[in-house]
Formats: C-alpha cells, sequence, structure tokens
C-alpha cells in the first residue's frame, strides 16, 4: 500500500516499487527548461529514443527548431568513439542553423553516466571552432534522480553556468532569481520586501529578451534563490562570478514565511510590518474555505514542491484536505509531514508512482485537486492549474491560491485539456 | 551527416512497439528504465493511456542498481508488484542503459516464472531499434507461448496480424478494415493486437488465414504459417476496391493453403512518391496504381518487407535520406505531416499522420485514407 500504513523505507512513508508513471505525470523537463536561456539551442547526443519525449514536447511548444538529435548507435557504444562524432555534427549543425546562436547545449542521456565520456576532449575541439559560442554539457539522466544532483538542480547548473565573469560592477539595486522556471507575480509583498532591502531591478532568465541580457545577470548584486532546485546554481555563481545569494524558499507557512522575509531584510538592516500581507492571505484563505463548504482536498507535488506544508496550512485554516500525494518529502517539508502524520489520521499520504496507484484511482467524485496528478488519481472534478508553484510567493501566493481555489469552483475541469495545454513532459 | 537529425523528431522505439502490441492482454509490462523510456511510451507512444487500467510500469533503474547490477532486488519489486496486481503474464523490456551493463532480461523472466508460475518474457528491446522489430517479437513471444495449436481451422475465419496504436491510432483505420472485411463475410477470428483478448489469441490457429497488416505482423505470418500451417496474405483493406483484392487472395490462400504475396507495387521510374509503414504504403500504391495509372516510389523509414519491395521501393534510414529523395520532384507525395518540413520545394503533399512518427501532434485525427474518402483524395491530388 502507498498511504501512510506502508512499512518499506527509512522513514516508514514511502516505499521502493516499481513505478507507475500517470498521464499527468511530469513537468517541464530539461530540454523546455534550458530553452529558457534566450538565443541557445540544443544537440542530444544519445539513442534516438531518448530524445522523443523531448522533441514531441518542443513541436507542441513551438522550440523544436532549436533542438536537434546527434543519433548513437550500438557500434558507437561498443567502440567508444561517439564523442569524435560531436565535431563535425556541431559544425553541420551551426551550418544549418539560422541564426547562429549564441549557445549551445551538447546534451547527454544517462548512457552517459556509465560510459565516462571525456566531455572536456570534445569541448575544447567545439571552443577553438566556434569562438562565438558557449558552449556546455547538460545531462538528461534521470537514472541519477535519487543523487546528490538530480537532473532538475543540474540543469539549472548548467544554465547558469553560461555566464562568464564581468569585469564590469555589480549594478545597483539588481536582483536575479534562480531556480523558479516562470517568474514570480510582481504584485507579491516580495518585491516590496526587495525594495525594502534596497533593490529596484529585477532579473528573471524568461524575461531575457537575449543572450546579451541574460549575461548580465553575472552583474547582479544578489541573487534570489525561492526554490531548492536554483541553490546549487546559485552556489556556482558566487564562487564563480562573486555574486552573492540568498535562499528563500517557497512556503506556504506563515512564520517560514516571515522567517525568510525578516533574514533577506537583516542583511541590509531593514525591517518591515508583514502583519497586512498576513491577514490579507488568512481572509482569502477563509473564504475559500466557505466556498468549499467542507468538500475534500486533495495536494500533490505536481503543484508545489511542498505539499505537505501546503496541507498542512489547509488544514490548519479548516480544509478538508483527504490525501496528499507525493513520491518522496524532501528535507525541507519533513516537519509538515511529521505534523500532518501526528495530527491528522484522517489525511492519507499516498505516492503517485507506487504501483498501487492506478489500481486506487477514482472515478469523477466532488472533490478539489490542487494538482494534476492528484487530480488524476483522486478523479476530482476541480482541479487548480498549477505546477511548480509558479508565479506564487509569500503571503501573496497563499492569496492567490486561495483565489484561485474559488475560480477552480466555477466549473468542473476538463483535466485532459488541461494537461495539454501545460504539455507536461516526463 | 546521417547521424543528425534537425527537424525531426526521433521515431518510436522498440520498447514502445512490445508495449502497445501487449498493452490489452493483460499483462505486466516492465519498461528497465530511470523513467525517460516510460514516459516515452506512455506519454507520446499510447494514445490508449489516458484512464486505461493496463498495467505498465517502470522499474525506476538508478545509478547504483546499474553499478552493482542489482537483478535479486529488481526481480523482488516485481514479485511484489504481481502479488497484488494478478497479471496474466509479465514482459520485462531493456532500454539503453540495460543494453551498456548487460542486464540479463531472459534470465530475469526466467526467475520470475519459476517462482510465481506466470509466464515470463524478457525483450531484449534496447531503445537503439526502432517500434516495428519490438511489435514483431512480442507478437512472436505471444504466440508461440499462448497459441493452442490443437484447434480445427475454421473457414472464412481470420486473424488480423500487427495492428497496433503506432501504426493504426484509435480512431476510424483499424476498424474501417475490419468491417471491410467482415461485410464481405470474412470472421475475425483474433487481432494481434487491438481489440481482442489473450484467450482470443489462444483459440488464433483455427482460423484458416492470416492477414498481415504491418510489417510488424509479417514475422508473425511465418511463424504461424511454419507452425500451423496457416497460410498469410499482405495487404490493408483501405477502401472496397482493395477489400475486394484482399478477399481474393484470402480465398485463393485458403483454398490452396498456400501464401498470397502480391507483388511489388513500385517501379523504376516513380511520379507518386509513398513514405511510411511498409504494407500501409504498398497496398496505396496498389490502388494508386489501379485508380491513375501512375508510377510509384515506396520510401521505408522502418522495417521493409522484402517480399512486396521491388524496384521504386527504398529504405530511408535518417532525415537526410528523407530530404534527399523529397527533392527528386515527384507530383505528389504522401506521408506524416512532419515529413513535409524536409521538402525544399512545393507540391502535393496529403498528409497520413503516423503516430510512430508525430505521435500525439495527430492521433485524434482521423485517417484520410480510407473508403470513398481514399477514392476522393486520389481523384483530387494523384489525378489532378
Amino acid at each position: 500500500m502507498s498511504s501512510r500504513t506502508c512499512r518499506g523505507s527509512s522513514c516508514g512513508v514511502f516505499s521502493d516499487t516499481i513505478r507507475y508513471c500517470s498521464p499527468s505525470h511530469g513537468g517541464w523537463g530539461i530540454v523546455r527548461t534550458a530553452m529558457l536561456v534566450p538565443e541557445s539551442c540544443q544537440l542530444f547526443v544519445c539513442p534516438f529514443a531518448c530524445g522523443r519525449h523531448g522533441a514531441i514536447g518542443a513541436l507542441v511548444q513551438g522550440f523544436k527548431d532549436r533542438l536537434s538529435y546527434l543519433y548513437i548507435d550500438e557500434g558507437d557504444i561498443v567502440s567508444g568513439g561517439y564523442e569524435e562524432l560531436i565535431p563535425e555534427a556541431v559544425d553541420e549543425l551551426l551550418s544549418r542553423l539560422d541564426p547562429v546562436p549564441r549557445a549551445l547545449f551538447v546534451v547527454v542521456s544517462c548512457l552517459d553516466d556509465l560510459l565516462c565520456t571525456d566531455h572536456e576532449a570534445f569541448l575544447r575541439v567545439l571552443r577553438k571552432r566556434h569562438p562565438g559560442v558557449r558552449f556546455s554539457v547538460a545531462h538528461m539522466n534521470p537514472i541519477s534522480l535519487d543523487g546528490s544532483v538530480p537532473p532538475a538542480v543540474n540543469i539549472q547548473r548548467k544554465m547558469y553556468g553560461l555566464l562568464e565573469r564581468s569585469e564590469m560592477a555589480p549594478i545597483p539595486g539588481s536582483a536575479v532569481f534562480y531556480g523558479n522556471n516562470v517568474a514570480l507575480d510582481p504584485e507579491g509583498e516580495l518585491f516590496q520586501v526587495l525594495r525594502a532591502a534596497g533593490f529596484d531591478r529585477f532579473g528573471h532568465v524568461s524575461e531575457c529578451r537575449d543572450f546579451s541580457a541574460f549575461q548580465g545577470f553575472s552583474r547582479a548584486l544578489l541573487n534570489i534563490v525561492p526554490t531548492p532546485i536554483g541553490r546549487l546554481a546559485a552556489e556556482d555563481s558566487r564562487e564563480r562570478l562573486g555574486v552573492d545569494f540568498h535562499f528563500m524558499p517557497i512556503s506556504y507557512n506563515f512564520d517560514e514565511i516571515e522567517g525568510y522575509y525578516r533574514s533577506l531584510l537583516s542583511r541590509f538592516g531593514k525591517t518591515m510590518d508583514f502583519e497586512p500581507h498576513r491577514t490579507e492571505a488568512e481572509r482569502s484563505l477563509l473564504m475559500a474555505r466557505d466556498e468549499l463548504d467542507g468538500m475534500p482536498v486533495v495536494v500533490d507535488s505536481s503543484a508545489t514542491m511542498r505539499p505537505f506544508c501546503l496541507a498542512r496550512l489547509l488544514i490548519q485554516s479548516g480544509f478538508n484536505v483527504r490525501t496528499v500525494y507525493a513520491q518522496k518529502c524532501i528535507p525541507l517539508d519533513s516537519p509538515h509531514m511529521e505534523w500532518i502524520m501526528e495530527n491528522t489520521p484522517g489525511t492519507e499520504i499516498v505516492q503517485p508512482e507506487h504501483f498501487s496507484a492506478p489500481s486506487r484511482r477514482r472515478g469523477n467524485r466532488p472533490c478539489l485537486a490542487v494538482g494534476f496528478e492528484g487530480a488524476y488519481l483522486s478523479g476530482a472534478t476541480y482541479v487548480i492549474n498549477l505546477v511548480n508553484d509558479e508565479t506564487l510567493y509569500g503571503y501573496h501566493g497563499i492569496a492567490k491560491l486561495a483565489g484561485m481555489i474559488s475560480s477552480a469552483l466555477k466549473k468542473p475541469a476538463d483535466l485532459k485539456a488541461l494537461l495539454d495545454d501545460y504539455g507536461i513532459v516526463v | 551527416m546521417y547521424k543528425l537529425t534537425v527537424q525531426l523528431p526521433p521515431f518510436s522505439p522498440d520498447y514502445s512497439g512490445v508495449c502497445s502490441a501487449l498493452f490489452e492482454l493483460g499483462g505486466l509490462l516492465l519498461i528497465h528504465d530511470a523513467s525517460g523510456c516510460t514516459g516515452n511510451y506512455t506519454g507520446y507512444d499510447e494514445p490508449r493511456w489516458y484512464g486505461s487500467d493496463s498495467k505498465v510500469f517502470c522499474t525506476a533503474l538508478r545509478e547504483i542498481d546499474a553499478v552493482l547490477g542489482n537483478d535479486d532486488k529488481l526481480t523482488e519489486k516485481i514479485l511484489e508488484a504481481m502479488e497484488a496486481l494478478s497479471p496474466r503474464f509479465v514482459g520485462l523490456m531493456g532500454s539503453p542503459v540495460p543494453t551498456v551493463i548487460g542486464a540479463d532480461l531472459q534470465g530475469i523472466a526466467t526467475e520470475i516464472e519459476s517462482r510465481s508460475g506466470i509466464p515470463a518474457f524478457g525483450f531484449s528491446t534496447t531503445g537503439l531499434q526502432l517500434y516495428d522489430w519490438g511489435i514483431s517479437e512480442a507478437l512472436l513471444a505471444l504466440s508461440r507461448r499462448f497459441v493452442r495449436p490443437d484447434r480445427a481451422k475454421t473457414k472464412g475465419t481470420i486473424n488480423l496480424l500487427g495492428a497496433t496504436p503506432l501504426d493504426f491510432g484509435t480512431k476510424n483505420f483499424l476498424p474501417h478494415m475490419k468491417g471491410e472485411l467482415e461485410a464481405r463475410g470474412l470472421e475475425v477470428s483474433a487481432c494481434f493486437a487491438m481489440g481482442s483478448s489473450l484467450d482470443d489469441i489462444a483459440e488464433s490457429a483455427s482460423a484458416s488465414v492470416n492477414v498481415v497488416l504491418s510489417a510488424g505482423g509479417y514475422g508473425l505470418a511465418r511463424y504461424l504459417f511454419s507452425r500451423f500451417g496457416t497460410p498469410f496474405v499482405v495487404g490493408q483493406p483501405l477502401d472496397g476496391i482493395l477489400a475486394d483484392d484482399l478477399c481474393l487472395m484470402i480465398d485463393r490462400a485458403e483454398r490452396t493453403g498456400e501464401s498470397q504475396i502480391p507483388g511489388p507495387a513500385s517501379s523504376e521510374n516513380g511520379e507518386v512518391l509513398l513514405i511510411g509503414e511498409h504494407v500501409t504504403m504498398h497496398s496505396l500504391a496498389r490502388r494508386i496504381v489501379m485508380e491513375s495509372g501512375k508510377t510509384v516510389h515506396i520510401g521505408c523509414p522502418f522495417r521493409r518487407i522484402g517480399e512486396i519491395s521491388g524496384p521504386g521501393t527504398f529504405d530511408l534510414p535518417s532525415e537526410q535520406s528523407i530530404a534527399e529523395s523529397l527533392s527528386r520532384g515527384y507530383g505528389s507525395v504522401f506521408g506524416d505531416p512532419l515529413y513535409r518540413g524536409l521538402m525544399k520545394d512545393g507540391g502535393n503533399y496529403v498528409e497520413i499522420p503516423h503516430v510512430a512518427v508525430s505521435s500525439k501532434l495527430y492521433w485524434n485525427d482521423p485517417s484520410p485514407i480510407l473508403g470513398d474518402g481514399l477514392s476522393h483524395l486520389l481523384k483530387g491530388v494523384v489525378l489532378s
């Protein structure tokens, strides 16, 4: 069983089983994430099979013209010489791409983890032959998902690894966001906090008009990291570029939010009154709770990387949270999972990839799902279209989420259409 | 550089072919990979996945398992799931990493079968071969294991071989072809493998003739001929004219016990180019020749059947070769919509979506080459 009663791992909640991959499973994927770097292209060097989902996703999302493949076959694997094919392939690719990209990611797959390819050897050749192009090796290797640097974290390092140290002075008042693929809502009080701390110029990779603008990030005064997946990239930039960062991961816990804000402000000797923001978030939540009128709610980890934190907030605000769908629990979220296990016996924890998940799937029923995966597995009639906490942060994020609950209740969701629109990729 | 692919997506791989062929038969299907290969299949090669209760899973291979070769751990995980899910059989498929580490999938399958008593297959898929190889291997394994030999042949019954959504989608293609044959008095005993159960397939030796609908079903036809003496025919009843023609071949095969393989439909000089699955394009070529007398070339990015190939039928193993073929100035071209982007010049292009190429981009579209629509299409394009 994948509910809290299971006893398959050290924490006693999660089991290591063969995995179910529901139609609602996935997210941005490596291809789409790295495409955020403007004027960049990607050349996958891999068995052809590894590229199919990324390529079809790119066709759907409209950037296939920036994505190419060098297929390697058994002969290349056996000979171990496939990296020798790369310079020729890059020569031909760059001769065909118009305009020539400013940066090219050579992306390798799981196989490369086992082949010990000498990336630097072919990168040296590429840099010599094409001095106007920045090259980087990136990895689409889910085989490392349980490792210390999983693919979603590593691709952030590779993206920001393209930044070069600037000889020019940092841009006064500039802050750049790392790790969140979609820019945070500018209406959020986070930006008031940043202004109070002395910042008035904000950068996000999705808003860069070209590669030169992206390079301007190396002159930021401070990098803001609102999600754990951006932290290693920010650490790299601190070392390489000399740009410090402030880690303040997304949270749905009022005290944590305030703590992150106070910590940021204290770096600059500032303070702020957060009470109005907190009050507004609480008021919005209570309104949404009343509109739900006891309807069951499920929360899943495709919607937020802090599903337990969010579920706890909802429970403490009087929502009827029936299920948290999470394959595992990140350390940041552990205290909230433990709180739920101790305090709400009616809330079950279900692994969406457990082999029993499809047989537990329910038909259409009155329920609100925060996230696609929980929606599919629970059969929820109403669905909040939220992936990876996109645009949400702080008290404003909570209030905005409450507004999304109210909107979602207006009509039953067509989940299949939502999934197609979003274009999730495994 | 033939290994460089700039415009087209990678095509459907071998493990998708295995899964697609076995999807409806109640087995536990496992792709031995980290997650991406399973996601390829469930997300991009399987239009039946949404809402399905088919048992397709990923083994969640991780670096430490690959390095240590933790086959025992994998076996235990599979047995644990089997206990709960009660599958009719187990199919374990390889992907690139198991290929490199030399995972013994057949050995693991043997262990599973000996411990559970449930039939288990290990497929040597690698992610380096195309989907039709997987379909062929899956159907052969299924038949070798499950088709009961002691069944008397029943006149007027046929099996359809090589039917999967990767070639035929899930809309009108297969129902239309079945309808054409049933309207002519034939009874479909089993369809390998859409719309039939494992029990139907077990009884399929009672069919008097097998109909090869795709190149993925050709190996099975040869096996069933050698094992049970069941003759086969090759072709698709795309419309009434082709259905009449196919039924004549079926009748002849039934009477003589000899397989009826139509001759090549392509010729040295080609005015029309067809690119796609070989049996589909061969059937379409025959119809074009009948309708217009025009000469046809058939380009095969996938498995090609030697017996129905002739002058003007050629392999297209790369994007470069497809682009080169499209530059030869044909009057009309038929193929998946994505090939069209490789045409440098304009010209008549008839889009025939092929799931193994364009995946979900068009899999909700009905096929345009069926019934009266085909005749209208040919009149409008080839004869214009």
